[in-house]
């Protein structure tokens, strides 16, 4: 997408990296951005002064994030809990409360949102950091049937050890990204003690005192602060409080066979979610939360307005064909 | 967790539409969501048995929609924004 110039070339539109910076230095707030947990860590502050002490606290989270939940990193302690075969593991403090929020949110939604989808998802390919898997390749020969199921994990946090059955490989990208959001905003806003907003990939969490105006978040398809600032169906909303997160078939997918596949799997087929919504964002008092509802709108389908409005949430769901749908106190936007 | 804890585990899970639950009832997510609401049960106890593969595509669309109405009644709920610009962008990732 390009915009023409009086001089008739074509100039390359903005980016949401160089508007939101624009737009954060003309408001008196401090961003930076940088790669992280495979995707792009945002961090805005009230105090431009205080913005790499805010940074520091935030990498450091991450960082016990990555070596705690991630699927790809070969010590990490969700690595060995899926090579254990069966085994009683030991497990940080920071793994265990990754783990209970991840159970918290099955036994939420009832199994919509379920960590033991990890053998689904590498049987689809995703079995690599996404940035390596290959957008394109064969027909893949799937199993279609209900993920083993978050009952079958027993975390024992007393004791600080979990045990997983051998061949049930665990997941934790449904929550793991939210809560990290939530840790890094807190520890950001402890050690600045100015407000925050931390964004991992859209998972937005703000802490502290927020500007006059609110945080204003652009909602939309793609996260990704390379795109053009405008790319088509978004909104702008302002978050005062909490957290925000949007879960999209539109990213993190890819093909085989001639049909594309995407990251968020249905635990009751264990193939990607066919339907009807494209994009879900909701609204909630903490990021993992907000993270947990809008998975679970995807994969709930038709269903998901009624399950949303059921729970208190505000939400906005877009489906298929651009229609947009919303639920609770999320703005109307006008079209 | 022994067998028959297990058995009736996912035996409740098989039973799980039209379950309800308390938010509080869960301790992490209620101390999450810091109030009490219903999460009423989608999980249906048939296994989808078609394999499917979602085909969506991103399509622009050059109506800017940044104007709207305030229904805010609730804390976490959003505002619509008259800053003229944003600071963040949530979407997939």
């Amino acid at each position: 997408m390009g915009t023409v110039a009086s001089a008739g070339t074509v100039a390359s539109a903005p980016s949401r990296r160089s508007e939101h910076e624009r737009f954060a230095a003309a408001a008196g707030l401090g961003t930076c951005d940088w790669p992280a947990l495979g995707t792009t860590a945002q961090l805005v502050v009230t105090d431009p002064a205080r913005l790499d002490d805010a940074r520091s606290a935030v990498v450091d989270v991450l960082s016990q994030i990555d070596r705690a939940a991630s699927r790809f990193r070969p010590n990490s302690e969700l690595a060995g809990l899926n090579a254990a075969e069966g085994a009683w593991v030991p497990v940080s403090d920071l793994f265990a409360l990754a783990l209970r929020t991840a159970l918290d949110a099955a036994a939420w939604t009832t199994g919509l949102v379920d960590p033991t989808i990890g053998t689904a998802l590498v049987r689809h390919g995703y079995d690599r950091t996404f940035a390596a898997v290959d957008a394109d390749g064969p027909a893949l020969r799937v199993r279609v049937g209900q993920v083993p199921g978050w009952e079958q994990i027993e975390l024992d946090e007393a004791a600080g050890r979990v045990r997983v059955p051998a061949g049930t490989l665990v997941d934790l990208g449904a929550t793991a990204k939210g809560l990290a959001a939530d840790l890094c905003a807190a520890a950001a806003a402890d050690a600045t003690g100015c407000g925050v907003l931390v964004s991992l990939g859209g998972d937005i969490r703000v802490e502290g005192v927020a500007p006059v105006s609110g945080w204003p978040v652009t909602v939309t398809d793609r996260s990704s602060l390379d795109l053009v600032s405008d790319d088509g169906l978004s909104q702008v909303v302002t978050l005062d409080a909490g957290g925000l997160a949007t879960s999209s078939t539109g990213a993190r997918r890819w093909r085989r066979g001639g049909s594309t596949v995407h990251h968020l799997i249905d635990p009751r087929s264990g193939i990607p979610a066919a339907g009807p919504w494209r994009t879900a964002t909701v609204t909630a008092s903490s990021c993992a939360l907000a993270n947990a509802a809008s998975t679970a709108a995807i994969i709930a389908g038709t269903a998901a307005p009624g399950w949303l409005a059921a729970n208190g949430m505000h939400a906005r769901l877009v489906d298929d064909e651009d229609n947009v749908t919303y639920v609770g106190a999320w703005p109307v936007a006008q079209r | 967790m022994d067998e028959h804890t297990r058995s009736d585990a996912i035996e409740r899970r098989n039973r799980g539409i039209g379950q309800v639950r308390t938010l509080t009832a869960v301790a992490g997510v209620g101390a999450l969501v810091g109030t009490a609401a219903l999460a009423v049960g989608l999980m249906s106890a048939a296994a989808t048995t078609t394999a499917t593969a979602t085909t969506t595509e991103t399509a622009a669309d050059d109506q800017a929609s940044t104007t709207s109405t305030t229904t805010s009644g609730l804390s976490t709920a959003p505002s619509v924004s008259t800053a003229g610009g944003s600071v963040a962008t949530s979407g997939g990732s």
